[in-house]
């Protein structure tokens, strides 16, 4: 069985695609209407919040594996 | 110090404790031929698209490798790019793919074309050693070691292929197919709620991928789905319908009172009311993205009712309204020092594009 560790990418983007989704769901069904100008600031507020979940998560991996050269079967 | 010119031990070979070299590198003291300038100095690859790491050819993944950017990081900003430059990005990705060399295939070493490969065995461990024996064993009839602590070079072996994206994306194709069947049928759905749909069926895609399987290209489709859903739901449900009536400029001329409204797809639409007869009249205008421009008698009262998705309202003596959603009601006084002699009662549709309402020079 193969384990993977939480991809913060994956799950920040489809969280907040998921959201857009249902907005524009009932924004087209129903007669509600959004103000659009905040759509794109959001999803760059994600990104930015992605990359630096994935940049942090990066460097605490290399500091880890940097503090354990030497042993050769530190790879888990 | 030059004591030890036959021993090539680096370790051995470091400065004299004393002679004031502490500071520099342990430099072997004897001649040594000179490296191999690879050796040291790795050269970067030429640049090639990658076989492995690919969703249009490659290009994102090949340039992602070569200078240690995640590609999937590249995909997002070409999809962004793409949109602000009204697709204009597209073509010079289309030039990356045709001008950045694929790189070859990988192929076994040493097996000629049409053979198969066989990896090779490990040798077998003789009953005498298997049946409980520690540590190393040298078989002293052929020389095998068994049982020698082996070290490998660190390769992550490659995580089988995960298909969940192009599920993911196939699942998003069917559900707007059959939402758009349905909407062919005769069933009322906006193509923004169709986008919508898919663009859920992407997250949800997404959400699966964050924990197991990977699929983070789906980011880049997700957020052309989000656009289209954005500009859909800009255009309002009644103009969808004049999509069909055309693209281009068109002058409109109405002599008689016409409620059937004059329609367009996409252009700019010249409506000139200055030929109705006096009196009251009715006129009625779509346009699905554009500019439409009014001209009005300086006689004429305009009683205008506008709905406009998104853009500017212009009207004489009034400031510039721009914003989605607009909606207008409001009358546009005669200028004419005498009495007004005509109203007209207009309304106009807008999906995205531009109202004017002009005089006509007196």
């Amino acid at each position: 069985m193969r384990r993977h560790n939480l991809d913060w990418v994956s799950l920040i983007a489809g969280l907040v695609f998921l959201g857009f989704a249902v907005v524009y769901t009932v924004v087209s069904l129903a007669d509600v209407s959004i103000d659009g100008r905040f759509v794109w600031p959001i999803v760059l507020v994600a990104v930015g919040a992605a990359g630096v979940a994935t940049a942090v998560k990066a460097t605490t991996r290399e500091e880890k594996a940097f503090a354990e050269i030497g042993s050769p079967d530190s790879e888990s | 110090m030059n004591e030890n010119p036959t021993l090539v031990d680096p370790l051995a070979t470091g400065p004299e404790p004393g002679d004031g070299a502490e500071t520099e590198n342990p430099q072997p003291t004897h001649p040594l031929p000179p490296p191999a300038p690879f050796a040291y100095a790795p050269q970067r690859p030429p640049l090639r698209r990658s076989r492995t790491d690919r969703v249009f050819g490659g290009v994102c993944g090949g340039i992602g490798r070569q200078y240690d950017v995640d590609p999937t990081l590249l995909r997002i900003l070409v999809v962004v790019i793409t949109v602000f430059t009204g697709g204009g990005f597209a073509f010079a990705y289309l030039l990356g793919w045709i001008f950045i060399p694929e790189e070859p295939a990988l192929v076994p070493i040493g097996t000629p074309t049409g053979a198969t490969y066989v990896a090779p065995q490990p040798a077998p461990v003789p009953p005498s050693y298997a049946a409980g024996g520690t540590g190393t064993y040298v078989d002293p009839a052929t020389g095998q070691v068994y049982g020698a602590p082996q070290y490998y070079a660190p390769v992550k072996p490659r995580e089988p292929r995960s298909y969940l994206g192009l599920i993911t994306l196939s699942a998003a194709v069917v559900v707007g197919g059959l939402l758009s069947i349905i909407a062919v049928a005769g069933v009322d759905i906006p193509a923004a709620t169709v986008a919508a749909a898919m663009l859920a069926v992407v997250a949800i895609g997404l959400l699966v991928g964050a924990f197991r399987g990977r699929a983070r290209w789906l980011i880049a489709p997700a957020v052309v789905l989000l656009l289209v859903a954005q500009a859909a739901t800009a255009i309002p449900r009644a103009v969808n319908g004049s999509w069909g009536s055309g693209v281009g400029d068109r002058t409109w001329v109405p002599t008689v009172s016409s409620p059937a409204p004059f329609e367009l797809g996409a252009g700019t639409a010249q409506l000139d009311l200055t030929s109705l007869p006096q009196g009251p009249a009715t006129v009625a205008a779509k346009l699905g993205v554009g500019t439409v421009i009014v001209m009005v008698r300086p006689d004429t009262t305009l009683v205008l009712h506008a709905r406009i998705g998104a853009g500017d309202v212009l009207l004489p003596g009034a400031p510039n309204t721009n914003g989605t959603n607009l909606v207008v009601a409001t009358t546009v006084p005669a200028t004419s020092t005498a009495p007004a002699v005509s109203t007209v009662d207009l309304t106009v549709e807008i999906g995205l594009g531009e109202l004017e309402v002009r005089h006509e020079a007196s």
